[in-house]
């Protein structure tokens, strides 16, 4: 099997870091004149190296973790260039050049002043990209980002975030008086479903049915996995028959969903059950979920 | 009854380190990072048959651990087992008529259906106690959580399925967790934290609850299955020492039909001493008998074989950090 080193994510990028890098130190071994041990200050070469060796880091950090795309070619660029006038800058602790000019050595920060701009125009158009994916991220997210709360399937925040954001909406219950709902929605024969199709397949219809409430939600609610089969809504500032309205829609919206296996027979579709409460009182975020848990059950009873 | 240590490869590899690494890959974790550590290759896995060690289900356990894939993941494997257990012994299950037939059932195919643990059972007016143990090897406490949450997640799945509304009780030795909803999702209602060990509580009246479409002239006899009769190093020298209290080191060593230093060797490779083996199996007997049946303090010291009261205090201050009468009004 050849390894094709061209399927490498940001290549061109990667050849870009190894060539200026490779370039440089050519150019000051070949050009500069070394210095006698005795005129070079220690310290600072280790500072200045730290700092070349930091922006590498960081540079290394942005071509692992972002898609390719003009933002991070900008930043890597960017990067590239500040990467190079800080190693030209240690380089200088070890090397001269007064016997080519006497002002060479000035022109090293110049590469960094380019790599500044060219970076000022990458973080525009980062914010720019941000707010694109800020607008996806509606129904999903509201006051804060916190990666750590995500759940992996279902690419919703986690029971954990819920709990903070119903801490907030409290909060404001507590100081303004607003009303708001929280409903709970559960995969009607879930363990059924996983039986038959498999966990890889119930793992897919989760993150559908994660993908279908919100879609049928409002902009200003908040749709998380509570655990298992379990989501979650939070209906901030809400009276309850909205609430209960919305979650209606979102259990017919399920009815309607068809899962697709490999040779496109549709599997049955998976309907939803629901509870939905008002929290009028400050009482705790568990408090909540329990109520609603209890709810659930006498629903499933009574269907 | 034959045992199995934790390095032997023993164990099913499609049984759940196989599923294991697939719920890992489905969420962007590489086979590779998963069974480091093990001398496993991904690809050893295409032989149907394929068996691996304990020690490297548990070293695989604690790779993916570290990789945080969410709290679920457990869960989720527990919920896989059942599917495989429910295809594969289905015969031998379904068809028990009551959650009595079906524990006895379970106790035969122990070792088929989760060898990981081993079950203790305690019988008392109103109700059974079950503990469980680990049956191979001790277990760092995340490892231990981890396979007790697929073990909750598999048993409570099988009870909400097949005896829906039966009410058991789940005693477990670790405080509440942050990511309580996940118990709660696998319909373990009745679970209480903060134990001594691991406990589940049934009573008489759910032991005789009817199996749903249960047919038991439909029953396999589980005698027809090979190797059911094998169980954990662990497991294996519980058996003996709950038949001998007073057995010594050199009693077990004997049972095992090895010397003394190679027992206390085969322990420290399974990150247990005489001792501690011991320890739990009094602990286990002395916490049933004064927790749940309000035996005196000379009636236990009788149980357990103890020569003299005070010996018997000390032993049980040590086991439980309290007096016997301060344990009889706390809960085990």
């Amino acid at each position: 099997m050849i390894f094709s080193f061209r399927k490498v994510r940001h290549f061109s990028l990667w050849l870009l870091l190894l060539f200026s890098i490779t370039i440089t130190l050519i150019c000051t071994v070949y050009l500069g004149e070394p210095k006698p041990s005795s005129h070079i200050e220690t310290l600072d070469a280790l500072g200045e190296g730290g700092l070349a060796f930091m922006s590498l880091v960081w540079l290394i950090a942005t071509l692992l973790s972002r898609p390719t795309g003009r933002v991070t070619t900008a930043l890597a660029g960017g990067l590239t260039l500040m990467l190079i006038s800080l190693l030209l800058d240690c380089l200088d602790e070890f090397f001269t050049f007064d016997h080519i000019h006497p002002t060479l050595s000035s022109l090293e920060a110049f590469p960094a002043l380019l790599g500044m701009i060219v970076m000022s125009f990458a973080m525009h158009w980062w914010y720019q990209e941000q707010t694109y994916l800020n607008l996806t991220l509606l129904k999903k997210e509201r006051h804060f980002r916190e990666h750590t709360f995500t759940d992996y399937v279902t690419g919703l925040y986690s029971a954990r975030y819920m709990e903070k954001q119903i801490s907030i909406e409290i909060e404001q219950l507590a100081n303004t008086g607003t009303k708001f709902c929280v409903a709970i929605l559960d995969l009607k024969s879930y363990g059924r479903f996983c039986f038959e199709h498999g966990i890889t397949k119930g793992e897919l219809l989760l993150r559908d049915t994660g993908q279908l409430i919100t879609l049928n939600i409002r902009g200003c609610d908040l749709a998380c996995r509570y655990a298992g089969d379990k989501f979650i809504v939070l209906f901030p500032a809400t009276p309850l028959h909205t609430a209960q309205s919305i979650s209606q829609r979102v259990c017919a919206a399920a009815q309607i969903h068809y899962q697709y296996d490999e040779n496109l027979l549709t599997l049955d579709p998976n309907t939803l059950h629901c509870a939905c409460i008002e929290v009028s009182q400050p009482m705790q975020s568990k408090q909540i979920f329990e109520q609603l848990i209890t709810q659930l059950h006498q629903n499933k009873q009574a269907a | 009854m034959s045992y199995f240590e934790t390095s032997e490869p023993k164990l099913s590899s499609h049984q759940l380190l196989v599923p294991l690494i697939e719920l890992a890959k489905q969420r962007g974790i590489h086979p590779d990072k998963a069974l480091k550590g093990t001398k496993l290759f991904y690809s050893d896995f295409a032989q149907p048959d394929h068996v691996s060690s304990f020690s490297q289900l548990e070293q695989t356990i604690k790779n993916i651990m570290t990789c945080h894939l969410g709290q679920d993941i457990s869960f989720v494997l527990g919920q896989h087992l059942l599917h495989s257990i429910c295809a594969r012994y289905a015969s031998y299950l379904f068809h028990c008529s009551n959650l009595k037939a079906l524990l006895a059932a379970c106790k035969q195919l122990q070792g088929e259906l989760f060898p990981y643990f081993s079950v203790r059972m305690f019988k008392q007016n109103k109700a059974i106690h079950l503990i469980v143990n680990p049956a191979i090897s001790e277990l760092q406490p995340s490892v231990y959580c981890f396979l007790l949450e697929v073990w909750l997640s598999l048993i409570n799945g099988f009870l909400k399925w097949r005896f829906e509304n039966t009410q058991v009780q789940f005693q477990l030795p670790y405080t509440t967790p942050v990511y309580i909803e996940e118990y709660q999702a696998i319909g373990a209602n009745l679970l209480s934290f903060g134990h001594h060990f691991t406990t589940v509580v049934i009573s008489k009246e759910a032991l005789q609850t009817r199996q749903n479409s249960a047919i038991p002239a439909l029953q396999s006899d589980i005698k027809t299955l090979a190797n059911s009769n094998t169980v954990g190093f662990l497991a294996y020298a519980e058996s003996f020492l709950i038949a001998n209290p007073r057995a010594t080191l050199e009693d077990l060593a004997n049972y095992f039909n090895t010397s003394g230093a190679t027992l206390k060797r085969k322990l420290a490779l399974h990150n247990s001493q005489f001792s501690c083996l011991k320890d739990r199996v009094l602990s286990q007997q002395a916490g049933f008998c004064i927790g749940q049946q309000g035996y005196s303090n000379s009636q236990v010291a009788k149980v357990l074989d103890f020569n003299d009261l005070p010996n018997f205090r000390r032993a049980i201050k040590r086991w439980f950090g309290v007096t016997p009468s301060e344990l009889r009004k706390v809960r085990i």
